[in-house]
């Protein structure tokens, strides 16, 4: 399955750590879609600076070792989804999910804790697809307002 | 880094214990402590908005191990614990663990619920069958209240939802670590019954209808012996191996001698209902009463 070329409408100039309600239109049904949640928690962030202290370059080794993970668990989620393994999929759903929360992604963890749901509860494959798609979004979405933090 | 602080990297000391990651301790002096406090103040002002890390003025000998198999977060983990002076080894996997950990002691374990293979709930449990005795705390997404009494119920120690905050972890820790953990004993292997006769492996007792007789090792070896091949024919080189758990030939009085003593001081001469026959050429034979000898 190929990646969703379709991605959500933004309301211009959305700042990543705000976390007052952003709106985007959802490209399978075009309805809106209120996002509450930051796509970074600045919280979060300012506990990873600070822990560098500790283990120098941690933040960059956090961006390289977030984005194996996150690349890797959806993969393996389209992959299991084209095999109509459903446990896989919740399992690498699972795995995002806790590296998403790490880092403070909370709409990227919203979205693969709502995928490891649906993957367990026997939705539809179009849905579930569909939610990998935003997965997909939300990947990108975290990594490149964690390279701007870096910045 | 200040020039007041010192940072010292733990290599890994002489086995059997072995670090896959070095640890990170923080020593500081006395006259270290206000520099710290400087250094903290100092770090503050270039980063207002940072939160200020107080560390630890003594080195903990403590080491946690990390079960886990998401990347970001034992990278994380890892981190938060070296910032307060402990030591961390990380596995991938239950199953890595349990290769592992006979040769890598940890004082604590925190422990990922959901991972490939065998759950954290699975190794929780298994470890505190085996008399497991350190603490475990489980670092995991799930949040529903049955998981969490399941969790404590099978052996945690406590229980934390990702993520994660630095200072709930490391009071967490600090509290379980407070705790004594004494080391579940190992069963004692339960007393044989044979008619009138009880013997108990662990105090070395015969009692005979409720009498308690002390007998000697070799004494009581032989009984069980004896007692657990009733109706058989023994042979001396059974008796040697099993015994004197020795192929040298003993010489045939000594065995001879035992076998008297037992029929004399713990009446297997037909007393209670059990003799020993001594079988010709062949051995000796422990039978109830009832039957004849051969």
């Amino acid at each position: 399955m190929s990646a969703s070329s379709n991605s959500p409408a933004q309301v211009p100039n959305e700042d990543p750590f705000d976390p007052s309600a952003t709106t985007s239109i959802c490209p399978i049904c075009a309805a809106p879609r209120i996002t509450a949640r930051p796509v970074l928690s600045r919280n979060r962030l300012d506990e990873i600076h600070a822990l560098e202290a500790f283990r120098p370059g941690l933040r960059q080794e956090i961006l390289a070792v977030f984005s194996d993970s996150a690349n890797e668990s959806l993969d393996r989620c389209r992959q299991a989804l084209n095999e109509g393994r459903r446990d896989a999929v919740v399992q690498a759903a699972h795995r995002l999910l806790g590296s998403a929360s790490s880092i403070g992604a909370e709409r990227l963890a919203g979205l693969a804790a709502q995928t490891e749901t649906r993957a367990a509860d026997e939705s539809s494959e179009t849905a579930l697809c569909a939610l990998l798609s935003q997965l997909r979004d939300a990947v990108d979405e975290a990594l490149a307002a964690y390279r701007q933090w870096l910045r | 880094m200040s020039n007041f602080v010192k940072i010292a990297r733990i290599q890994a000391p002489d086995p059997p214990c072995s670090l896959r990651r070095e640890g990170i301790l923080r020593q500081n002096s006395s006259n270290d402590s206000a520099a710290l406090q400087a250094l903290s103040r100092t770090r503050h002002a270039a980063t207002p908005n940072l939160p200020t890390i107080v560390t630890m003025t003594t080195p903990h000998p403590a080491v946690v191990g990390i079960v886990e198999d998401d990347a970001v977060h034992t990278t994380l983990i890892e981190a938060t614990l070296a910032s307060a002076g402990y030591a961390s080894i990380a596995y991938d996997s239950a199953e890595d663990f349990r290769r592992r950990k006979g040769s890598e002691h940890v004082d604590l374990l925190l422990l990922d619920w959901r991972m490939p293979g065998e759950s954290g709930l699975a190794l929780v449990h298994a470890l505190r069958s085996e008399g497991w005795p350190s603490p475990v705390i489980f670092v995991t997404s799930n949040r529903e209240e049955a998981q969490v009494v399941q969790a404590l119920d099978s052996g945690a120690d406590d229980y934390l939802v990702k993520p994660v905050r630095r200072s709930e972890l490391l009071a967490r820790i600090r509290s379980v670590l407070r705790r004594p953990h004494p080391v579940t004993p190992v069963e004692a292997p339960p007393c044989e019954s044979f008619g009138v006769y009880r013997l108990d492996p662990q105090q070395r007792i015969v009692l005979i209808n409720g009498i308690a007789h002390k007998a000697l090792p070799k004494e009581f070896d032989l009984l069980l012996f004896l007692f657990r091949r009733a109706g058989r024919v023994v042979s001396r080189e059974a008796v040697l191996a099993h015994v004197w758990r020795t192929r040298t030939p003993v010489p045939t009085r000594t065995i001879d001698t035992y076998i008297s003593r037992l029929r004399r001081n713990f009446g297997l001469d037909g007393r209670h209902g059990w003799r020993i026959d001594g079988v010709y050429l062949q051995g000796y034979s422990l039978v109830p009463c009832s039957e004849a000898p051969a």
